[in-house]
């Protein structure tokens, strides 16, 4: 097997799902290391080069809000997701879950036609 | 920490003015909470190997500032294939003829090669300089919309690249049949009136040339009128135009070489004036072969193409009856 296509392949795969993890974590408030840290113990790690810019463009999309703060004697910016952002969310969850029942279906049809 | 704080400034170098201070303090406080961990995890303060270790792992300045700029393309992914398209044309339309110049030069004098070749240089950055000008001015004003405009009718007919076009085989058939009838009416004798009063007189050996050329003719006429009747090639009639071509083009060269012009005679022109004329006009020609030799080249390679593109090709495109004649 072809390790670097598999690789490409997966990552192509995940970066699809990166926005919906991120939206999905920030329904609580967090700042950027401890999401990155949610996301990494929940299987979906991620480097701060790939995180913080999205964080950016989904705040500048208006799908998640900011603000600096003072925390343990250490300035953070804290995300939460905005009242957009969850709209946006529920649908890409729904869409979501329409592609992984198409998949199965596929994957079904495929193993029936085979066996 | 200093070599925090020089990691900071070559990222904001790289950034845009207006975000680099927001930017620069969220990256800055991801790497205080990464060493902030990683001090709790050993129980002691990291040392500066360890604190370059951590900024190694965040990643280039340059890398890491171009995350945050919005992806910027001189000429993007729906131009690109227009742009290496029309690229691949300006550079064959301006340096083939320089190429040929430069062949010319390589064969008759050696004074301007280095001036032509620094021309080729030249007009090679300059082309390649304008056209992706030209695309990157394009892709600013929205020219990758106008990939969009089209239709499945406005697009050009399917290429048979075995396909001869009737209009070139009835142009071919009218100029060879001309020429049939000049050169048979007036190129016989070797005693040639181009005007009244000033005659050509060519060694014996024009014979040679005489019916060698009429036979190619009447070869090339033929070729030409079965061509019409039935437009594709066929290896055969490649292979023909090879012969008739390579003969056409050694009887040519042979020409070129021989001497062929052994008088001129007019009311007007001195004996002695007469023959340095001849000798001119010999030494003229003989400089020509070079030139006939690279067109022969030139003419077998294109020939020697079609029959071998024709014979990859046999017997999986076109029309099946095409590859019978």
């Amino acid at each position: 097997m072809n390790f670097e296509v598999l690789e490409n392949l997966r990552g192509e795969l995940r970066r699809g799902s990166v926005v919906l993890a991120v939206l999905g974590a920030l329904r609580e408030e967090q700042y950027g290391y401890t999401l990155r840290k949610t996301l990494g113990d929940r299987g979906m790690a991620m480097d701060e080069g790939t995180l913080y810019p999205l964080l950016r463009r989904l705040e500048a999309q208006g799908l998640l809000s900011s603000v600096w703060r003072e925390e343990d004697k250490r300035n953070k910016r804290f995300y939460r997701i905005s009242k957009d952002g969850e709209q946006i969310l529920e649908q890409l969850l729904t869409e979501w879950r329409v592609i992984d029942q198409s998949i199965q279906e596929i994957m079904k049809e495929q193993s029936n036609g085979t066996h | 920490m200093e070599l925090i704080d020089r990691y900071l400034q070559a990222v904001k170098f790289w950034l845009p003015e207006n975000q680099k201070e927001d930017i620069a303090a969220e990256l800055s406080e991801d790497i205080d909470a990464q060493i902030a961990e990683r001090e709790v995890q050993l129980g002691r303060s990291l040392n500066e190997a360890e604190v370059e270790t951590i900024l190694e792992k965040v990643g280039g300045p340059v890398v890491v500032a171009n995350r945050y700029l919005p992806p910027k393309q001189l000429i993007g992914p729906l131009l690109f294939p227009v742009y290496r398209f029309v690229l691949k044309i300006a550079l064959a339309a301006v340096l083939a003829p320089l190429a040929l110049t430069w062949v010319g030069l390589a064969i008759y004098g050696r004074a301007a090669i280095g001036s032509v070749w620094g021309s080729l240089w030249m007009a090679s950055l300059m082309t390649f300089g304008v056209v992706t000008a030209v695309f990157a001015v394009l892709e600013r004003v929205g020219g990758s919309r106008m990939m969009d405009e089209w239709s499945p009718r406005k697009l050009p007919p399917v290429r048979n690249p075995n396909l001869i076009p009737r209009a070139g085989s009835v142009i071919e058939l009218a100029i060879n049949l001309g020429l049939l009838i000049f050169w048979a009416s007036n190129m016989y004798s070797p005693s040639i009136t181009f005007y009244p009063g000033f005659h050509v007189t060519l060694a014996p050996v024009w014979s040679y040339f005489f019916w060698g050329y009429l036979l190619t003719c009447c070869s090339i006429t033929v070729l030409a009128a079965v061509n019409l009747w039935h437009p594709y090639w066929t290896v055969q009639r490649a292979v023909a135009r090879l012969v008739t071509n390579g003969v056409g083009s050694a009887l040519l060269c042979w020409l070129l070489k021989a001497n062929i012009v052994t008088g001129f005679a007019s009311p007007d022109l001195s004996a002695a004036r007469a023959l340095d004329l001849v000798r001119a006009t010999n030494a003229w020609l003989d400089k020509l072969f070079p030139a006939g030799v690279v067109m022969v080249i030139v003419i077998a390679l294109a020939d020697g193409y079609r029959i071998w593109r024709l014979s990859q090709r046999r017997g999986t495109i076109g029309s099946p009856a095409a590859l019978r004649i």
